[in-house]
């Protein structure tokens, strides 16, 4: 391509906070201004174009009438990333997949119900094929740099796969579990630098899953703690609905002798998140 | 043993020692971060230092070792150019316990002497370190005693020892002389603080709970003798396979390497971090072939890695008994368990 | 962090690739090319047939790659790379004048000394081929020393066979036999087809006066060949092979190429059939 890749930013169902967490950036959103040219930011500015090479794609899709749109941008997208938790992994929003859609209007809406269209809830990838995903609700912005200096190499990014455990443990935060609270750090994808166990909060699974989650132990690890089924799939549910398999959920009862103490003897939790 | 010179430190004198230290460079040491949770940091106040502490979430290495370390400055072609990255800067390293100056001293072999390769950027933030070490009492997941650890002193050049409301200061090389003289008035110590400090073992013994079930010699052949045991695919049901157990492991020192370019997008860092045997890719190679894809094969691997085959190469176990890895693995499986586990099984297919 | 250079007694340049220029590039199939590289001044690289470099694409990072040439070759050395990942990618872009990084040699290499005075049966699959090529570079520049050469090289498709002029010029010897086979013979192609171990029964060897050197693609094939040479009777010290690890520091340390105790980078890459049967998870 002749010139600086043209880059365009792009919304569909979201709190457009991950976009703001570029815009937040800073220097180093001056010094990637030297290697891009943004033509299309909304959020950002008035200009628009359609022509780009690189789409950044915020949101999930919610209704089908926003599917054109997303494919004319994929068509256009030489690279396309998908922004933030929605549009990776449905957001928190996919929860709404589990209600019936005409009670939701209704409760939402009242009697202009009709006047909106709502339907399954889902990420950008169940449309399109997405390039990039940047995980995370709201983005770690060092990723995002990280990711445009990648495409602007045109060298391939590597998608953490390390569970939120290995940044956690790099910085020395305090094991949430021995704060005697439960953590999806074991889990959930890292390279959120362990951004709230590091606020003394626990993670909330915001990246979804690692590519080969032990859901068998988490399972088994929380019902250790007091936790039932249910809400351990409620914990689950907030991020990781979409991409949750049903399988593996199934519990196996490992030997007690190769369990610690720690294991063996569940502190007690209360039982309600 | 060598005759060393043993001083009587008030606390006081303790605290000004980690002042002029603090003063002197910089300074890592224990701090407390969470109600049980202790890190070793660079301290800004050597007021905020733990004298008391059990353990710390990463080892002391990191300050030879760091989690995260930028070893090469590049530029990209046209005019291509590396220089290494390599600090040399003398700093103190105070606080250290017995296991964990045993872990220096493996760390020493396996990043210094191994292979007659020598890792610049560890040897030389080594030999920068005055390491103040510290005695210790052990928790229910400390078990030095059964793999030899508990009265290290080598690799220490100042070793302290509580005794009643002071230190015994244990002079063990010039760098640990040079870090007391002058600073501190210590007092030679008398021969009853003198024995109470070297009853420190036998307490530290007596109060261990955790144990490794055969003697370090025994180890690796029985270990060996279960490679195909069913205890690693019963850990392997609770494992997440997150790393913890190995990112927080003293002896550890498996690294990834990537580079990063700066915005330029002309020049950047060639950088490591700690990697883990444990993640599903580590043993990836193109093809793809993965030669431990099982959570299972990786699992034995760990204890392969460190209680048979570094053990046969190096004369003792790559473990020191910190107790870090099962005290945070979240899915409860504790080192020493499976380890006796996997030995009652060899012992029973043996008899 | 200080860029301080090291005190006097360690080699603070371990892990610091010399700069190094491309001199030539040519494709050699859809996937693989070929680079000539030469160090500054022409200053040779004295690796032995068999050891590998660390090369630098800065920015993509390092990878381990087998050199291809003999030591014999003055002035510079060959790389054969195949495309596969953001490296290699990046690598294939470059041609003549462009620079990259180079650490090494690495390893142990070929036990060429042990290959002297016998016949020499070298087993190549895929991109195997090309660090063995620097083992028959070395046997035909020194020919006299070696006794017959035997090459049994199999590879995906037609299309993916490397150093097609070569094996011409290698199989026009009278004192070798070169044979290739590919797995998915496609139209035109007049060869054999199948995997490597179905060329062992068309050749015939003398196992005691023969040695074996081997790279053979997926681990299983490891196997295989090992299984089809016992059947032959060559004894397990007379057959190496070249085990493929990502191997992150080329020196020991990092711990990505360890294996049953041994690290392939600085024990290996090149293993005794002995030594593999010991070493468990080698293939």
């Amino acid at each position: 391509m002749g010139g600086k890749p043209r880059v365009a930013f792009f919304d569909f169902a979201c709190c457009e906070g991950c976009q703001l967490t570029v815009l937040g950036l800073g220097e180093p959103l001056i010094e990637l201004l030297e290697h891009v040219e943004v033509v299309t930011w909304r959020e950002a500015m008035s200009e628009k174009s359609e022509e780009f090479e690189v789409a950044v794609v915020e949101g999930s899709i919610t209704r089908d009438s926003d599917v054109p749109r997303l494919k004319r941008i994929r068509e256009q997208a030489s690279t396309l990333i998908a922004l933030g938790s929605c549009a990776t992994l449905g957001g928190p929003h996919v929860s709404a997949n589990r209600l019936d859609q005409s009670d939701l209007l209704t409760m939402v809406y009242g009697d202009r119900a009709r006047e909106f269209e709502a339907g399954e809830v889902r990420p950008l990838s169940a449309e399109v094929q997405v390039d990039i995903p940047i995980y995370g609700c709201p983005i770690n912005a060092d990723e995002f740099v990280s990711v445009m200096k990648h495409v602007l190499l045109g060298r391939p990014y590597r998608v953490p796969n390390q569970a939120v455990c290995h940044e956690c443990k790099l910085n020395q935060y305090e094991c949430v579990y021995d704060r005697r609270q439960i953590c999806l750090g074991p889990v959930t994808r890292c390279g959120c630098d362990a951004i709230c166990t590091s606020r003394g909060h626990r993670c909330f699974g915001c990246r979804g899953l690692v590519d080969d989650p032990n859901l068998n132990a988490a399972r088994e690890v929380l019902e250790e703690h007091g936790y039932r089924v249910e809400d351990i799939l409620s914990v689950f549910e907030l991020y990781a609905t979409w991409a949750r398999p049903e399988e593996g959920l199934g519990i196996v009862e490992p030997r007690a002798a190769v369990k610690s103490r720690k294991g063996s003897e569940p502190w007690r939790f209360r039982s309600s998140i | 043993m060598t005759a060393r010179r043993r001083a009587m430190l008030g606390e006081a004198d303790v605290w000004a020692l980690l002042e002029r230290a603090g003063k002197r460079g910089p300074l890592m040491a224990p701090v407390k971060r969470g109600r049980n949770s202790f890190a070793f940091e660079w301290v800004e106040d050597p007021g905020a230092v733990a004298l008391r502490y059990v353990r710390t979430v990463l080892p002391p290495k990191r300050a030879m070792f760091p989690e995260r370390e930028a070893f090469l400055r590049f530029r990209r072609p046209p005019g291509a150019g590396a220089e290494a990255v390599v600090s040399e800067e003398p700093y103190v390293l105070f606080g250290v316990h017995p296991c964990d100056l045993a872990a220096i001293n493996q760390l020493d072999w396996a990043m210094g002497r191994r292979h007659e390769v020598v890792d610049p950027n560890y040897v030389a933030r080594r030999g920068a370190a005055t390491i103040v070490g510290m005695e210790c009492l052990p928790d229910e997941y400390c078990f030095c005693p059964s793999v030899g650890t508990c009265d290290t002193r080598e690799g220490a050049d100042l070793f302290l020892t509580p005794v009643g409301s002071g230190y015994l200061a244990e002079v063990l090389t010039g760098k640990g002389r040079e870090l007391l003289d002058g600073r501190v008035s210590g007092r030679e110590a008398s021969s009853e603080e003198v024995g109470e400090a070297e009853a420190w073992s036998e307490t530290k013994r007596r109060m261990t709970s955790c144990q490794v079930d055969a003697e370090m010699g025994e180890l690796a052949d029985l270990l060996d003798s279960r490679y195909e045991s069913q205890v690693w695919e019963e850990t392997a049901l609770r494992c997440y396979s997150c790393g913890t157990c190995t990112i927080v492991c003293p002896t550890c020192f498996c690294y990834d390497v990537e580079d990063r370019l700066d915005l330029t997008l002309m020049s950047g860092t060639r950088e490591r971090e700690y990697d883990s045997c444990q993640y599903p890719d580590f043993a990836l190679v193109a093809g793809p072939h993965n030669f431990r894809e099982e959570r299972s094969d990786r699992v034995r691997h760990r204890w392969f890695r460190k209680f048979v085959r570094l053990l046969r190469e190096y004369g003792k176990p790559f473990c020191v008994g910190c107790g870090r890895c099962t005290q945070s693995c979240t899915a409860g499986i504790g080192l020493t368990s499976v380890l006796n586990a996997v030995i009652a099984e060899a012992r029973e297919s043996a008899a | 962090m200080k860029g301080d250079r090291i005190g006097s007694g360690v080699e603070a340049g371990l892990y610091v690739p010399e700069i190094a220029t491309i001199v030539g590039a040519r494709d050699l199939t859809w996937q693989d090319r070929v680079f000539v590289v030469e160090l500054a001044g022409g200053r040779s690289l004295g690796h032995r047939p068999g050891q590998f470099v660390q090369l630098s694409v800065f920015g993509f990072g390092e990878a381990p790659i087998s050199v291809c040439s003999p030591p014999e070759k003055a002035g510079s050395f060959d790389l054969c790379v195949r495309k596969l990942g953001g490296l290699t990618k990046a690598l294939h872009g470059l041609g003549p004048g462009d620079e990259v990084g180079i650490r090494g040699p690495f390893g142990n290499g070929f036990p060429m000394k042990a290959m002297r005075g016998m016949d020499c049966l070298i087993v190549a699959g895929g991109i195997g081929l090309a660090p063995l090529r620097s083992v028959i570079d070395s046997i035909f520049l020194n020919r006299s020393e070696y006794g017959r050469l035997i090459l049994l090289y199999g590879t995906r498709s037609p299309r993916d066979i490397l150093f097609p002029e070569e094996l011409e010029a290698w199989s026009a010897d009278p004192r070798n036999e070169v044979l290739v086979t590919v797995d998915e013979a496609s139209e035109g192609w007049g060869g054999h087809a199948g995997v490597v171990t179905t060329l062992f029964p068309r050749v015939t060897i003398d196992p005691v006066r023969t040695v074996v050197v081997a790279l053979v693609g997926p681990p299983v094939m490891y196997r295989f060949v090992m299984a089809e040479l016992e059947a032959m009777g060559v004894p397990e010290d007379h057959m190496f092979f070249s085990l493929e690890r990502r191997m992150r520091c080329g020196v020991g340390k990092c711990g990505h190429c360890q294996v049953d105790g041994r690290c392939v980078c600085v024990d290996g890459p090149v293993f005794s059939a002995r030594e593999i049967k010991t070493m468990k998870e080698s293939v």
